[in-house]
Order: structure tokens, then sequence, then C-alpha cells
């Protein structure tokens, strides 16, 4: 179910913040939620809530083996089964098709005869929203339990709670068990303060996603459709346009999770904080889809051994992890260059800083979102060609071309204002907010609202 | 919590004032307005209306509309391959219903308006489509009054960018919105008139609706050379897929014919012809056999046991009329002679199952 969406809106939210209100126990909330988070899973699938209930299973029962293990090998033993039962559903549905598909490519080409069968088995395997994110919830949870960092959850209806939230549950931002499951213990007081807070940083969120993003979006996806026929300026407009739209798009999804658990009491993790502020790729790192890198930096760039090991290794890692992140977006090759030009900028700031390259903050600022904004043709063309034609209309190998709709240009000054200008909503002290305040978002609200008929499916929840 | 209402009702605030923005320009015509319908059957002869004067939500509006004018007592309702099934010459209690889009469904509804105005007893001829039964039929027209698919209109951000670029465009339509309506009456050659915005049918952008309520195609109306559309079944090919006939759309058309039985109206159904080849074609591709054989087979019985009469006219040879028979050659959309000819077979089954 989309939270930009009418049946939401006027359905789902008020039944569920009603009846989560009026409940009087906390047993009582928790399974309540539980059951609505299913229930916004079911609605785009049937069979999704099945899923999520096999991985919730076997990360939970992982987790409770743990506890009672005290063997250090068996303990590793269980971690990588359980982590390998949860990675094995996401591995299955999000990557079968794509290694299936070019494992019979490769065979193929050596060959001379394809894998009719592999394919085939493979394709029109439907990918489950959200199974990115709570595969990587479930996978952090296991090993913050077996490193001890956190104590095995007893209550499985707590458990369920964290993986099925419904307004982290489809693209974030990824929770850790340890942040979330104090505040369970005391949920849920009523905090008039935190609901109003929530309710306005959910319709600032409406409203950047549906205000911003999208009407940038019906500007640049008739551009970047046909990428062959855009010079210097249309290309570099369509994709400044898609920079701040997938940002918009992001951060808007975002504002709205964050936005929904405190209007149930609850503290989810920011996830931006005006990204393309950053001064370096590192810094970007920081503010954009905070909680996927720090996940990736914790569970993955330091196990593999961090910046520990020598400046080569480390180069290593930062590709390794980067590739990787870019692979979890989705199984492709742009997606997998993406986290490569990442990881490369992020080993070259490190050799650039050891060189002593310092530049003035507004230029390092421009470098670093030029730099970003090339990764995005990456991110948004899908095939080899398109992105050749989109990196070559930049170049000026097109020509210079015609300038962008007006109203582009407007949308990309709007939100070039919006994003130097402006702190990022989430650290806003909505819940101080003062009733002219209140009366201005509840306007942008409305307006989102009405153009609700035409929005369109966040990005990341393809991811 | 003062602040939690303060914000609903500035959320309800402006949904309310964009709705009443929207209302009061609408900018895509959806509220129909009788006007142009009287100055058209105001006039000797009477005009086409064009079909660019309301949206095509507002055409059933225009058709209840039509058949009380007209003071109707035998109405045809259907497709728009029902369109050239016309009144008598100087017969005035006529009326085509038919609005392109219409399906099984929306009879029953369309009945209990037209019974609600009091016309007594009615004859009505209904063009059953067998692409109506297919899986990939979606029915597109409602006579039911609905406030939610108003409230979508109005609060649609398609409606509020269409009524900002009017407001943009002429800034004066806040205070005289009717300019947007603005119609005038056009004479063509041959005396044709008809009532449209901007001469846009005489000048051959839009079809029309006929005095009686036909449909006629821009070229049928200005009397310019013949023109080549796309074939009706390529267009309607998956409402003929399926291995059977959707059973909830027989239930509703079986619904309307006992609503017509119980008030007491004679019905005759018919199936409109098609061209031979695509007759042939529909019988033989085993994806649209089953649709479309099921259906010339169940309709003679489905209508006969509400007590009305079925004529299978499905291949034009039957009725009989010339296989280029068609407005556009399209092979599905039956021109003015041959409609006149299958409005004599309609007459003629009326008066028998009367006589019966």
């Amino acid at each position: 179910m989309l939270f930009n969406s009418y049946a939401f809106l006027g359905v789902f939210l008020p039944v569920v913040l009603a009846g989560f209100h009026v409940l009087p126990h906390q047993a009582w909330r928790l399974a309540f939620i539980v059951a609505a988070s299913y229930v916004f899973y079911a609605y785009d699938a049937l069979w999704f809530p099945a899923l999520m209930a096999a991985s919730t299973t076997i990360s939970f029962v992982a987790g409770r083996l743990l506890v009672l293990e005290r063997d250090p090998r068996r303990r590793k033993l269980i971690l990588a089964v359980g982590i390998a039962g949860t990675l094995a559903l996401l591995a299955y549905f999000k990557y079968a098709q794509f290694v299936a598909g070019n494992a019979s490519s490769f065979v193929t080409t050596i060959t001379g005869r394809g894998l009719p069968s592999l394919k085939g088995f493979t394709e029109g395997i439907a990918l489950p929203v959200g199974i990115s994110f709570y595969t990587f919830e479930a996978i952090s949870y296991l090993v913050d339990v077996h490193r001890g960092d956190i104590e095995a959850e007893r209550n499985p209806l707590k458990y369920a709670f964290f993986i099925s939230f419904f307004p982290h549950l489809i693209a974030g931002p990824i929770v850790r068990y340890g942040k979330l499951e104090p505040q369970l213990r005391r949920f849920h007081r009523f905090d008039p303060d935190l609901f109003v807070s929530g309710l306005l940083l959910f319709s600032l969120g409406l409203a950047k996603k549906v205000l911003i993003a999208d009407q940038i979006a019906a500007k640049t996806d008739p551009l970047l459709a046909l990428p062959g026929q855009l010079g210097l300026l249309g290309s570099w407009g369509a994709m400044l346009g898609y920079a701040f739209q997938i940002y918009f798009d992001f951060s808007g999804y975002s504002d709205m999770a964050l936005g929904l658990a405190r209007m149930l009491g609850i503290t989810l993790p920011w996830n931006f904080d005006r990204p393309y502020r950053a001064r370096s790729p590192r810094e970007f790192w920081r503010r954009w889809h905070v909680t996927l890198s720090s996940w990736l930096r914790d569970y993955l760039y330091i196990p593999l051994g961090g910046n520990r090991k020598g400046s080569a290794r480390r180069d290593a890692n930062l590709l390794a992890t980067m590739a990787l992140g870019g692979l979890w977006h989705g199984a492709s090759f742009s997606f997998l260059v993406w986290g490569l030009w990442h990881g490369a900028l992020l080993a070259g700031q490190r050799h650039a800083a050891k060189l002593g390259v310092r530049l003035p903050a507004a230029v390092a600022t421009a470098c670093t979102f030029v730099l970003v904004t090339v990764g995005w043709v990456f991110f948004r063309m899908r095939s080899a060609g398109s992105i050749r034609d989109v990196l070559e209309g930049m170049a000026g190998v097109h020509g210079i071309g015609a300038l962008p709709s007006t109203t582009l240009v407007g949308l990309i000054a709007l939100a070039s204002v919006l994003m130097w200008g402006v702190a990022e909503e989430w650290r806003w002290r909505l819940g101080a907010w003062t009733v002219p305040r209140v009366v201005l978002v509840g306007a942008l609200a409305g307006l989102a609202i009405v153009f609700l008929n035409s929005t369109q499916r966040f990005i990341y929840f393809r991811f | 919590m003062a602040r939690v209402a303060v914000f609903l009702a500035t959320v309800a605030a402006v949904l309310a004032g964009i709705a009443a923005l929207d209302w009061w320009i609408d900018p895509y015509l959806d509220r129909y307005d009788a006007a142009p319908l009287a100055a058209a059957l105001g006039r000797s002869p009477q005009c086409f209306v064009g079909l660019d004067m309301f949206s095509s939500r507002a055409w059933p509006a225009l058709k209840l509309d039509l058949f009380r004018r007209r003071d109707a007592h035998v109405v045809v309702v259907g497709t728009s391959r029902a369109g050239k099934i016309e009144a008598n010459p100087g017969e005035r209690g006529f009326a085509n219903l038919l609005v392109p889009g219409t399906g099984p469904d929306t009879l029953a509804p369309l009945f209990r308006r037209l019974h609600a105005q009091g016309h007594g007893h009615l004859t009505v001829y209904i063009g059953v489509e067998p692409f109506w039964f297919g899986r990939g039929w979606k029915t597109q027209v409602s006579f039911t009054h609905s406030y939610a698919r108003s409230a979508k209109y109005l609060l649609s951000g398609q409606t509020l960018t269409g009524t900002l670029h009017e407001l943009r465009r002429t800034p004066g339509v806040i205070r005289h919105p009717r300019a947007l309506r603005a119609w005038a009456v056009y004479r063509g050659r041959h005396g044709v008139c008809v009532v449209s915005r901007g001469n846009s049918v005489l000048a051959g952008a839009v079809d029309a609706w006929a005095p009686d309520g036909g449909l006629w195609y821009n070229e049928e109306v200005t009397g310019a050379g013949p023109t080549h559309g796309v074939p009706i079944v390529e267009v309607l090919f998956s409402g003929f897929l399926g291995r059977a006939l959707d059973r909830g759309r027989v239930a509703a058309l079986q619904d309307a014919l006992a609503l017509a039985r119980g008030y007491g109206w004679n019905v005759v159904g018919v199936a409109l012809p098609f061209g031979s080849e695509w007759v042939r074609l529909l019988q033989r591709t085993a994806a649209t056999r089953d649709v479309f054989t099921q259906f010339r087979r169940a309709m003679p019985g489905l209508f006969a046991r509400s007590g009305f009469r079925f004529l299978d006219l499905s291949d034009v040879r039957r009725v009989p009329c010339p296989d280029h028979a068609f407005s556009h050659d399209d092979g599905g959309h039956p021109n003015a002679a041959c409609g006149r000819k299958i409005r004599r077979l309609l007459d003629a089954a009326a008066v028998t199952r009367g006589a019966g």
C-alpha cells in the first residue's frame, strides 16, 4: 500500500490511529500494529506476508538459539545458518533471475547453446516490496545478538513488530533492534507534541513527494525516455532534475515514515540530511540514506577489515562494500557500476586528502554534487546505450541543445533553495509549532491530496 | 489536540476551496448544461450537437435530458454501434440513448432513471454486444449519480491544473465561467445545422449527436468523403476473449430485463451486425470462438425467459446489408442505410411481441 494513496490516507491510517489510541494495554497495541502491518503488506500481494513471516521466524528462532548456545563455533554456525536463511529468500526473489539470465547468456556465448530451463524457471519471479529492507534488519539483529550488543528477544510479538512495523516496512529507514526495543518498553505513553510533530512531518513528506518529486518526474521522464536526443542543456537539466527528484521522493517517503511512527509514539532513525550540501563523497554518505550506509559500514565494511589493513585493502573494501550496496538496490550491472562509482569516489577522496588537496567549501560542495549527479546516470538509466547517450549529452558531444522547460528550471530552483537554504524537515521542532505554521502545513497537505491521483510509486519501492 | 483540529480543518478548507473553484470553472465541461440541447431541438430543422459540448462523463445526463425533451416512448440503448438506429421521418417520441462504453451493468440504473421520468409504457431496443461478456471488457458508462465520482473530478490534480490553466489564459473567466462553454449554431452544406464550440464539427474535428440522439461521425455530418477507421473487432478484441460468458455481466443483463418486465415495457434485444469476414474470424479464432458462439446461442433464450424477443443480426448479411455498409468501413458501426433496415426489423419484432 502506498502512503500517498487514498486507501492509506482515507481508510488505513485513520483506522490504525483510532484503534491504536483506543486500545488500553501495551500487548494489545503491539498485536494490533503487527496485524495492521500485515494487512498493509498484504495489500500489494496476498503472499507477501507469508514471506515476511518466514523471514521473521527464521531470524527469531536463530536469535533464540544463539542465546541458548555457548560454544563459539556452534554459535557461528547458527549465525551463518540464520543469515543464510533470510538471505536465501532475498537471493531467490531478487537475484535469481539476474544470475540465471547472465549464466544462460554466458553459456550461450561459450557453447552456442543456452540454458533455457534455468532462465525459464526464474522468469516471472515477482520481487516482494520491502524484502531488501527487512532482510537487512533481520541480519543486523542476528549479528548484534551474536556480538552480544543486544539481548535476543523473547517475545515473538515484539520481534514481529520490529520486522513488520508498517512505517518502515516498505522502504526503510533500516532500523536496528537495539534502538527500537527500548521504545517498546514504554510503548505507548501518549505525547501530544510528538503526535503533532508526526502529523506535520508526515504532511511535509507527502508534500515533498507529491508536489516536488512527482512534478519534477513529470518533466524529466519524457526527456530521459529519449536520451539520444538530449544536448548539453537537456541532459544536465534532466539529470539535475532527477537528482532532486530522487532526493525529494526518498526523503519525502522517509519523512512520512518518521511522521507515522511518531504518531504511534515511536522515534525512527533519520535517513537524510540535505545530502547535496556535502563537501565530499564521504560526507554525502553521512547525509544520504544514512541507515543503509551505516549498515553497510557496520556489517560489511568493518568486518571486511575496514581501514585497518593498509591502503590497498581499504580501497578494495570500499569498492566491494559500495558494489554490494549498489547491487542491494537491484540486480543489474548499472546498479553495480553505480556502487563502484561511489566506491571509487570514496577511495579517491582519501587519496586526494593524503596528497593535501583542499578545496574551498563552495567548490567542494559543487564538485561533490556534480560527481553524485553523474553517478545518478547509472542509477536512472537501464541500458548501456542510454547511459552512454546521457553521459555523451552531459559532455556536450550532442551539442548544446535546447533549454529544458521553464517549469523544470523553476522546480530545480525551488528544490535548490530548499536543499541549500533550509534544514532537513526532521530537524524542525515541529512539536512546538504554533497555529499559523500548522495552517501552512495543512494547506500543503490539502494541495498534495488533490494531486494524489496523478502520483507515482516511490522510487525506492523497487528495492 | 487543538493543533490537530486546526490542521484537519485547514486540510478540509483547502479541499473545499479547490473543489469550489474547480466546480465554478469546470475546465473539462464535466457539468451538464441543458442550453445547447435546448437550442438544437428548438431549431427547424433540428440541429446536431457537437460531442465537444460536454465531457464524456456528462453524456448520460445529456441523454436523459434528450429522453425528457423528446417525450420518448421508443428508445435505443447500447454502444456507439447503435448510433445509426434513427427516428423514422417525422417521428417525435423516439430517442437514441446510446452512450459509447455502455455495458450490461449500465442498463438497470438507466432503466430506473427512465422509469422515474414517468413516460409510461416504453419500447426499448437494446443493442447487446458479444464483447460485453468477454474478460477484457470494462463498462465505462454509469447513469447512477455518484458523489464519489464528482468528488474525484473536483478534487483531482488534473482538474485543478486545467482550472489554473484557464485562469492564466483568460483571467476574466473567474467572473464569467460560462465563457468557457461558449457555443454557437453553425450551418453547413445541405442545410446541416450544428451546435458546437468554434465550428469544431463542420471544420472536421469532432463528431456529433444527431437530434434524435444518434451518433454521427464527422464526415457523415459534413458530407465529406468516406474515411477508413480501425476495424472495431480489432479495437475491442480483448472483449471477445474468454472461455465462457462472464456470469456477473449476464446476471446484470438479466436484472435489467427483469426490471423492464416489471415496468411492463416492451424490449427487443439485438446483436448488431459485424462485417461477414469479421464474423468468420471471431468464429474461427480459438481465443474468441467461445464467447462469440455462446453469446449467439444464449441471448435469444435469455430474452425469451423475460418474455422478450432477440434478433441475431451478428452477420451483416442477416439484416441484410452489404459488407461495406459500415461507417469508416470499420466492419462494426452500421451506417445510416443499414441502421434504417435494422430499425424496421426492430419495429416489426416489437409489434410481433406486442401482438403475441
